[in-house]
């Protein structure tokens, strides 16, 4: 009895020994021994293979003297569809309950390598807007025009935004120029603005506020370096500053400066840390002879913080700036006083866990505070959200999320705010 | 009665252990350049950044590398021991990086005869493939100063 037993034993714990991976195939020779240091310089000899003279690598564009870049345009973009009921607690002339499907982004990408070094990025994104558009008076924007391709039949129109547009040149292994319209590198959620990389159907709302500008128009001098096992990478930029027309023209001849610095390092999984800064002066645009122009100079500072270990991803956000009017460009705040000097402040914390299971589902919870100088519509706010995103395959995502969102009672709509999405995100 | 059942539990411990999943039989891959190339051995953490798309240069020559074709043998092999990532994470890193206007992934090979030869070939180009692919105008990278043919050389075939 006890010799089965030994027998059964030992067979079953000698077999995965006969799983190792053996010596190289091929005749390889056999592996030195583990406990001595290896010397790169004693690589035996290699195996010779059969010759792969037959394979034309002229006809892959890789032939010696073809550049050693792709320099063919890429064409690319992604897309989303969603559907949302919102429900206010109290009604209110300003807001309604609504239960819609959405097309929400059509983002085009064209990237292409120019030269050694040499790069270009346009984004465009395509939309439905301004028709269908609410006014501050309520109303719709209707764009409907005759279709002249169509026994001018109604069609309405929509208008384009353009997203990015630059050029970049890598002056130096640790400096890449860009210079033209991009995104501010600030955080994690402004860079990763395209909806297939968004883990949530919709972003905090302390993002869409943009404490920071969400796109500026100028220079942008960026690089990395690895130092150990850590990546260290940094952004100094200079552009036009915040305004309704920086794509075009610095109205009030002031560059902003911003800023960031980033840490990545492989501490029990891969931990990025970040913060940045910005200053600079807004400037409104002349709508009205009648009303001041809006003027400000701003500071803006934020940090986040992203982790990620085997499927666990958690991700924070903070961020603030100081507001400080120029005298006599004050604006008037929607309950018909001049707006002071002040802060806008606010953050999110996000946790999640990508499974392998169920089209590698990641269910997700954050939680949101946003405290604005001006109170507006609704006040400060603080939001709690949950959901699921799926990601059957890398360029479909499934999102389905919930949110739940209470104001502090100082806006013009004293309601809470019940939403329930969820969005189809694709890569094409 | 008593040793009816220690027997009987001892079995179904030694049949789980027998059908544990061992190491999967890999072959050995090999980080190729071009024969010749002052490049001999690179770091993990150097390969993996190459490999993700970030620039890495090999004295003052830039480094071009050429990946496997997607669920290959050689593509899950390597990507899971250099860049710690299962076929569904790199497609999604490599997705989310063109949504952020990033780099695109490294071209990938039909086989790995061109790999040799592209690796031979083409100016700064850094491969991999299995150790019985290597062909004489093609030289081995060791990984951490750890050279393929050390029983300790964990980039394997999946």
């Amino acid at each position: 009895m006890k010799r089965s037993m030994c027998v059964l034993l030992v067979a079953g714990l000698a077999q995965p020994a006969f799983a190792q991976p053996g010596p190289a195939a091929g005749g390889g020779p056999a592996a030195s021994d583990p406990t001595k240091p290896a010397d790169p310089a004693a690589v035996p000899a290699a195996p010779v293979n059969a010759s792969s003279d037959d394979i034309d690598l002229s006809s892959l564009g890789l032939a010696p003297g073809a550049p050693a870049f792709d320099d063919k345009i890429n064409i690319y973009g992604f897309a989303d569809i969603s559907w949302a009921n919102t429900h206010f607690t109290k009604s209110s002339p300003l807001v309604k309950d609504t239960t819609s499907f959405t097309t929400g982004s059509l983002n085009l990408y064209a990237a292409k390598n120019l030269a050694p070094n040499w790069r270009s990025l346009a984004e465009i994104r395509f939309m439905y807007v301004p028709n269908g558009s609410t006014n501050q008076d309520g109303t719709v924007q209707i764009t409907t025009a005759a279709d002249p391709t169509n026994f001018s039949r109604p069609i309405e129109w929509g208008t384009i935004s353009i997203e990015r547009a630059y050029i970049e040149y890598d002056l130096h292994p640790l400096l890449t120029v860009r210079i033209g319209h991009w995104l501010t590198p600030y955080g994690i959620w402004n860079i990763d603005h395209g909806s297939p990389a968004i883990i949530s159907v919709f972003r905090p709302y302390t993002i869409g506020e943009a404490v920071f500008p969400e796109h500026q128009t100028g220079l942008d001098l960026f690089g990395s370096a690895p130092i150990a096992d850590c990546k260290i990478s940094y952004h100094a930029t200079v552009s036009n500053g915040r305004s309704p027309t920086e794509m075009i023209v610095d109205t009030d001849r002031k560059p902003a400066f911003g800023g960031r610095l980033e840490l990545e390092a492989p501490w029990a999984g891969t931990l990025k840390i970040g913060a940045s800064a910005y200053a600079g002066r807004y400037t409104g645009a002349t709508t009205s002879f009648t009303m001041p122009t809006e003027q400000y100079d701003e500071t803006a500072l934020a940090a986040d913080a992203q982790w990620d270990h085997g499927g666990l991803h958690v991700q924070a956000e903070l961020m603030g700036r100081q507001r400080s009017y120029i005298e006599g460009h004050r604006p008037f705040t929607p309950l018909g006083t001049l707006l002071g000097d002040g802060k806008d402040i606010g953050g999110y914390g996000l946790i999640g866990y990508r499974s392998t299971a169920l089209w590698n589902v990641m269910p997700f919870a954050f939680y949101e505070d946003y405290r604005p100088l001006v109170t507006g519509l609704i006040g400060s706010v603080k939001a709690m959200n949950v959901g699921l995103n799926f990601r059957p395959v890398p360029t479909v995502v499934l999102k389905v999320h919930g949110a739940y969102a209470w104001g502090d009672g100082t806006g013009l709509i004293d309601s809470k705010i019940y939403v329930v999405t969820s969005q189809i995100a694709w890569v094409f | 009665m008593m040793n009816r059942i220690t027997l009987t539990l001892l079995c179904f411990v030694a049949m789980a252990v027998a059908a544990r999943p061992g190491r999967a039989d890999g072959k050995k891959l090999v980080v190729v350049v071009a024969k010749g190339s002052s490049l001999t051995t690179i770091s993990r953490g150097d390969l993996k950044r190459c490999f993700l798309g970030e620039p890495v240069s090999a004295g003052d020559k830039p480094l071009v590398p050429f990946n496997a074709m997607p669920n290959s043998p050689d593509r899950a092999g390597f990507d899971k021991a250099v860049l710690g990532m299962s076929p569904e994470e790199v497609g999604r890193y490599w997705v989310d990086r063109k949504v952020r206007g990033q780099s695109a992934a490294p071209r990938a090979l039909p086989s790995a005869a061109h790999v040799a030869k592209v690796a031979a070939k083409f100016p700064g180009a850094i491969g991999y493939l299995p150790a019985d692919q290597m062909t004489s105008d093609i030289q081995a990278v060791a990984v951490d100063g750890v050279p393929y043919t050390d029983a300790r050389y964990d980039i394997v075939t999946q």
